[in-house]
């Protein structure tokens, strides 16, 4: 260390502890959030309406034709739901993958039961066209979370204070067998992502790891990426998203690398929705932007039309979307707001190619419908407390 | 408050002051980064990890608002502060550390705070790199060029003189 160096160091410890002109930081500090909180609902009420005025009130002043953005587009009718009988207890996720849908349900919980030492989960395996339970896979922890991908079903969480929250099962659907491993590096799972064939957990502590693709998980590598709060992958890339920022990653192909295509301030208003073939589709507001790596727009905006006779307090928005290998845009709308799924929308390629992309669109009946995923016989099933319903939009 | 922060706050304020000081040059500025930081950590509380030791992620919260203050006022040539770095007196004794103390004062923004992190914190580079929102390439650049900066502040030969 050279005489600077200690110098510096001799400085800084020696710091003297400014006077503060703050008597009670402790008062100071409420009297501040509370004119925090009261700007920020100052300008939710500003941004309330500044939405009737920009989109609302032009609607109603149009009246009932004229714009194309406010009409309805042909629904096909509507989609039955496919119920299933949960035979185990409550569902706590369902996915389809591999040709099947699954399920993860809890057992040994009785009706308004906690988790004890003594809950399970168990997967089902179910044929898509009927519901049917294939097969029935025990685990051995109350998991809390699953995710299709990388040639398995990887069900995660332990949830309560026996089981960790690390601990992750893999379900193969080929030779039908389950590998559970206690990924002891990780802080709790909060969610997979899957790029290049290979799956990627992420922890509450911003960690992303790559776990072999099937047998235990134990074989762990990854980082931490400070602020990553969720990670969605396909093809070739994983993205990282982060507060006000997305990272992208190709860790298969080249390590990890923290600065690598940071992409800022795409998150104020949309979150990154799924991967397309060059990039990622986000909302932005009402609209679906597909995006690069690098923040710059890919092909036309797309507006999903507004349902019935929007409001400013219900108007529809995109909640979901995945897209099929053809490179079409499945996305899932809640028609007021909230966070079910009414609707669903289909944007072939051809229509994305198009400057103004209309979709087909149906609507998905009164279940509540929570999440969606590629359909193994084609289209699109989405999943609802109490069942799936399936659509193709080709026809099928 | 949560009662967590707000007994964080009471135990804390003055450490955070002092740490904030050296990191932005300005006791006065530093107080108002301070108070404006605790704000948004109370207002993001819920997305804090270690509640019971919020320690690490305010001062990473800290860091940052001190790089941004500090590229703000120096886009701001009206308000821009040279701090008074002092004529050596006659008998060419300086106040060694004041004088270290004012010379950090006087560095860029990051430059400063790479300085504070590595030689008050003990800091890895990496974990430099990490509360800086940077890669360690940049924490390893930014420390040459800071000491470098700094050995021009600082006669380094007339402080050996006083010290004997």
């Amino acid at each position: 260390m050279t005489q600077l160096e200690d110098l510096l160091r001799g400085a800084l410890a020696t710091a003297p502890t400014p006077a503060t002109s703050t008597p009670d930081p402790l008062s100071d500090l409420e009297r501040r959030i509370g004119r925090a909180r009261r700007r920020l609902g100052s300008i939710a009420v500003a941004a309330v309406v500044a939405i009737v005025l920009a989109i609302v009130l032009p609607l109603a002043l149009i009246g009932s034709g004229g714009d194309s953005a406010r009409i309805p587009p042909a629904h096909e009718g509507n989609v039955p739901v496919q119920t299933w009988s949960a035979q185990a207890g409550p569902v706590l996720a369902a996915t389809a993958g591999g040709g099947f849908v699954w399920s993860l349900e809890l057992t040994g919980l009785g009706p308004g039961e906690a988790i004890t030492s003594h809950t399970t989960s168990v997967v089902e395996q179910r044929d898509p066209a009927t519901g049917a339970v294939l097969r029935t896979y025990p685990l051995t922890t109350p998991a809390r979370g699953a995710a299709y991908g990388a040639g398995g079903l990887w069900v995660w969480g332990g949830g309560d204070k026996t089981h960790p929250d690390t601990t992750v099962s893999v379900v193969e659907p080929s030779p039908g067998v389950v590998s559970t491993a206690d990924l002891r590096q990780v802080a709790a799972i909060e969610g997979f992502g899957f790029a290049a064939n290979h799956a990627y957990a992420f922890d509450a502590r911003h960690g992303v790891y790559s776990l072999n693709e099937t047998g235990s998980g134990a074989q762990v590598t990854g980082r931490r990426f400070p602020g990553v709060v969720d990670v969605v992958g396909g093809h070739d890339t994983l993205f990282l998203l982060g507060d006000h920022r997305i990272v992208a990653q190709y860790p298969v192909a080249d390590g990890w690398h923290p600065d690598l295509d940071v992409f800022y301030g795409i998150t104020i208003d949309g979150l990154p929705l799924v991967e397309s073939a060059k990039g990622f589709w986000t909302v932005q507001g009402r609209n679906l932007v597909q995006e690069d790596p690098q923040g710059h727009q890919l092909g036309a905006t797309v507006t999903p039309p507004l349902f019935g006779n929007p409001t400013f307090s219900a108007l529809s928005k995109p909640l979901a979307a995945v897209v099929d290998p053809a490179g079409g845009l499945y996305v899932a709308m809640s028609n007021d707001g909230g966070p079910r799924i009414e609707s669903l929308l289909y944007y072939s390629p051809a229509a994305l190619r198009s400057s103004a992309p209309q979709p087909t669109a149906v609507h998905v009946g009164s279940e509540q419908a929570e999440t969606i995923a590629l359909d193994p016989a084609g289209g699109v099933v989405w999943f609802a407390a109490g069942g799936f319903g399936r659509w193709n939009p080709a026809g099928g | 408050v949560d009662g967590r922060l707000a007994e964080y706050v009471r135990g804390q304020w003055p450490a955070l002051v002092r740490y904030a000081t050296l990191l932005c040059g300005d006791a006065s500025e530093a107080e108002e980064i301070v108070q404006s930081t605790l704000t948004r950590v109370a207002l993001r509380w819920r997305f804090v990890d270690d509640k019971a030791n919020p320690d690490g992620y305010v001062r990473r919260a800290l860091v940052r608002a001190c790089i941004d203050s500090g590229k703000r006022r120096r886009r701001e040539p009206a308000l821009e502060r040279i701090p008074d770095l002092g004529v050596p007196d006659a008998s060419g004794r300086l106040a060694d550390a004041d004088q270290v103390r004012r010379a950090l004062a006087t560095l860029p923004p990051r430059q400063r705070a790479v300085l504070v992190l590595r030689y008050l914190d003990d800091a890895t580079e990496a974990r430099t790199a990490e509360l800086m929102g940077c890669s360690v390439g940049t924490v390893k650049s930014q420390t040459a060029k800071a000491l470098a900066k700094l050995r021009e502040l600082v006669n380094t030969d007339d402080i050996a003189e006083g010290v004997r």
